[in-house]
């Protein structure tokens, strides 16, 4: 199986390789053959033959730099995720995904418009522990989140949280989910603390497997 | 009248909390209740010198201290590291007279990297060091450029600025201003080629974000980097080791001061080498800096010599959301090559705030401890099964790994079982569930005498 890390060491904040080790494993030990190809700045990004793509959480402006990066690969990206390949974007990396991102400045940047929301970043970071039951495992689970964005206009959100801070810092609904796309503001890394989570997503790529 | 008010209220408070033993900043807090901003009202000492930075930042003001009283200068110091704001008030009004001069020749102060901003408002440093900054305690700190912003907050005009030119998001403090002193190290033996972290934030130019490249590394994203794209790359340094024997312990400033080290670690070359930095610019005679530092050894106990049982062993302090103080701590362990058990000890994450956040240990690089000198590793704490998940991801052989929560009964077996050396690693927040369950040996000798 082929799992791509997309900016592996761009958008590497909070240990967040860490989902693709437990990802990784989690396939392993179901007796699949996985390969972890990283591809960022400066490479071709070529999804075909993927099973799964991840992302990770960066800083606000190394999340701009990715963001203006995969703009190119737009077309390609939307294509895999319509075909079924489950995408997972943890941290601000999800940001990209939806329509706009204005910064601390002002400024506003295109998102890659696969989905409706806007995000605006601010000036206070908003840090905090997470916990949330929901329906893809039976334990609760637990994260962290430290970002410093509002997220609005998400349709379908992943997490219902019980404690800690949704996307738009007022309700409990948090990240997203839409076909095979999920997001998550959740750090730990979030598929290490929750392994029955990672099991779930071991079996979400193991489907999407052709 | 507010400023005899402040005063008083300041240093009567902190009489009453040093009668029962406690030190705080909350003198201070009181000051700025009654005078706001008394800060920008007293009259202060001709030196005014501020640390700031991820690392090191107790260690080099407490060395300033040492080297400007050796050199027969009447030192103002926080050295209880109340680095905020009120810490700040409380021990410039503690030292004041009642009309708000303080009593001194120079104030040493340590800054909070994200709070420096709030005190600095009042008043400016003489000199502002600004040692580094990486990945530091995140859940407060968000990430290193988010520091980055709030530091460049609190930089004024008027003062002169030494900075570590070996580290390239610190050195974009240097843009656009003459009084700026740079301070580095040159390429030595240790130095390597390639970065071994298990992330490198130095990969990216923090100016332009092209990929930046290396001509070495000391450590993490620390060493001397060019910008293919902007340019942005290693300043010339004023002050600079020409050469570091960290296995001898002897390190040499600017090809003539040689300056032996208590403690061999790469840190302590650079908080030496900050604080010699600040001191010759103070006009103390670079000789007898290099003197007055030599063979220092830190009050600040991060190192600590011991004995548990039938092993004597070595505690270094390092911080927990911090993986680049545990990598130095971590790398001195296996380069020091002795037969040897580690113990860790992850349970308070922070003094600060209740916190589960463990992602920080997928940012130390615990690979290190596949080497053959290891011959055991204890991990122990409410956190002791977070460092086994993570260590169970390097290559490091498992059946060498104990896991307990409790600390106590583990170190009752390390106690009776002869390992050579020991070696602890652990966080301020977690050195009273260690330090006093094992006998301590006087510091007075290098950490490598067992």
């Amino acid at each position: 199986m082929k799992i791509i890390h997309l900016f592996d060491d761009l958008m590497n904040l909070y240990g967040d390789y860490g989902n693709v080790c437990g990802l990784r494993r989690a396939l392993q030990q179901k007796g699949e053959s996985v390969q972890a190809v990283s591809m960022s700045i400066d490479d071709e990004f070529d999804f075909s033959g993927a099973d799964f793509i991840y992302i990770g959480s960066g800083t606000e402006l190394n999340q701009k730099v990715a963001l203006s990066y995969l703009m190119q690969y737009k077309d390609s990206l939307k294509a895999a995720l319509d075909g079924g390949v489950p995408v997972l974007a943890t941290g601000n990396s999800f940001e990209m995904f939806g329509k706009s991102i204005t910064d601390c400045d002002g400024k506003t940047h295109d998102g890659l418009g696969f989905f409706d929301f806007t995000v605006t970043e601010g000036n206070e970071r908003i840090v905090t522990d997470a916990r949330c039951e929901c329906e893809l495992c039976s334990d609760p689970l637990i994260g962290f989140i430290n970002k410093a964005s509002c997220i609005k206009g998400v349709a379908t959100p992943l997490f219902h949280l019980s404690e800690g801070s949704g996307n738009d810092n007022t309700a409990p609904e948090e990240g997203i989910v839409s076909g095979s796309f999920y997001g998550t503001h959740l750090i730990g890394p979030v598929l290490i603390r929750n392994p029955q989570l990672c099991e779930y997503f071991a079996g979400v790529a193991l489907n999407s497997k052709r | 009248m507010r400023m005899f008010l402040a005063v008083l209220a300041c240093k009567a408070a902190r009489l009453v909390l040093r009668l029962f033993g406690r030190g705080s900043s909350m003198p201070g807090e009181i000051a700025l209740k009654i005078f706001p901003d008394v800060l920008s009202h007293v009259k202060l000492p001709p030196l005014v010198i501020a640390v700031t930075g991820s690392n090191g930042k107790t260690s080099t003001v407490e060395m300033i201290a040492h080297v400007m009283t050796k050199a027969g200068k009447k030192v103002i110091w926080n050295k209880e590291g109340s680095n905020q704001i009120a810490g700040v008030t409380a021990i410039i009004l503690a030292n004041s007279t009642l009309g708000g001069k303080v009593k001194g020749d120079a104030l040493i102060l340590e800054s909070d990297e994200r709070y420096a901003k709030h005190s600095f408002k009042y008043f400016a440093p003489t000199h502002y060091v600004i040692t580094n900054l990486y990945r530091d305690q995140l859940t407060r700190n968000g990430h290193p450029e988010w520091v980055y912003k709030s530091v460049k907050e609190s930089i004024r005009d008027e003062s002169t600025l030494i900075l570590n030119a070996d580290d390239p998001l610190v050195s974009l403090y240097g843009y656009g201003r003459e009084n700026v002193v740079w301070f580095g190290m040159d390429r030595q033996e240790f130095s390597s080629d390639k970065n071994s972290g298990v992330y490198d934030d130095g990969k990216f130019c923090p100016n332009c974000k092209h990929r930046m490249s290396y001509n070495y590394y000391h450590y993490n994203h620390i060493g001397s980097y060019e910008c293919p794209d902007c340019g942005h790359k290693k300043n010339a340094t004023e002050f600079t080791v020409t050469n570091a024997d960290l296995d001898n312990g002897i390190i040499t400033i600017n090809g003539e001061y040689d300056i032996k080290l208590m403690f061999k670690s790469i840190y302590n070359v650079y908080n030496i080498l900050a604080c010699f930095s600040v001191c010759a610019l103070a006009g103390i005679d670079k000789a007898e800096i290099a003197r007055n530092v030599s063979n220092y050894i830190l009050k600040n106990g991060r190192v600590i010599r011991y004995r548990l049982g039938v092993n004597k062993g070595v505690f270094l302090v390092s911080k927990h959301e911090n993986a680049v103080s545990y990598d130095r701590s971590l790398e001195y362990i296996v380069n020091k090559n002795n037969d040897c058990a580690i113990i860790i000890i992850v349970s308070s994450i922070s003094r600060r705030y209740n916190t589960g956040e463990t992602s920080w240990l997928w940012d130390i690089n615990f690979g290190v401890l596949a080497s053959p000198c290891v011959k055991h590793i204890y991990l122990l704490g409410k956190h002791a099964p977070d460092l086994e998940t993570r260590l169970s991801y390097t290559n490091v052989d498992m059946s060498k790994v104990t896991t307990d929560v409790d600390i106590d009964g583990a170190l009752e077996k390390i106690a009776n079982t002869k390992y050579g050396h020991l070696y602890t690693v652990t966080c301020f927040s977690d050195k009273d569930k260690f330090l006093p369950k094992v006998e301590i040996l006087p510091a007075d000798k290098s950490e490598d005498d067992f």
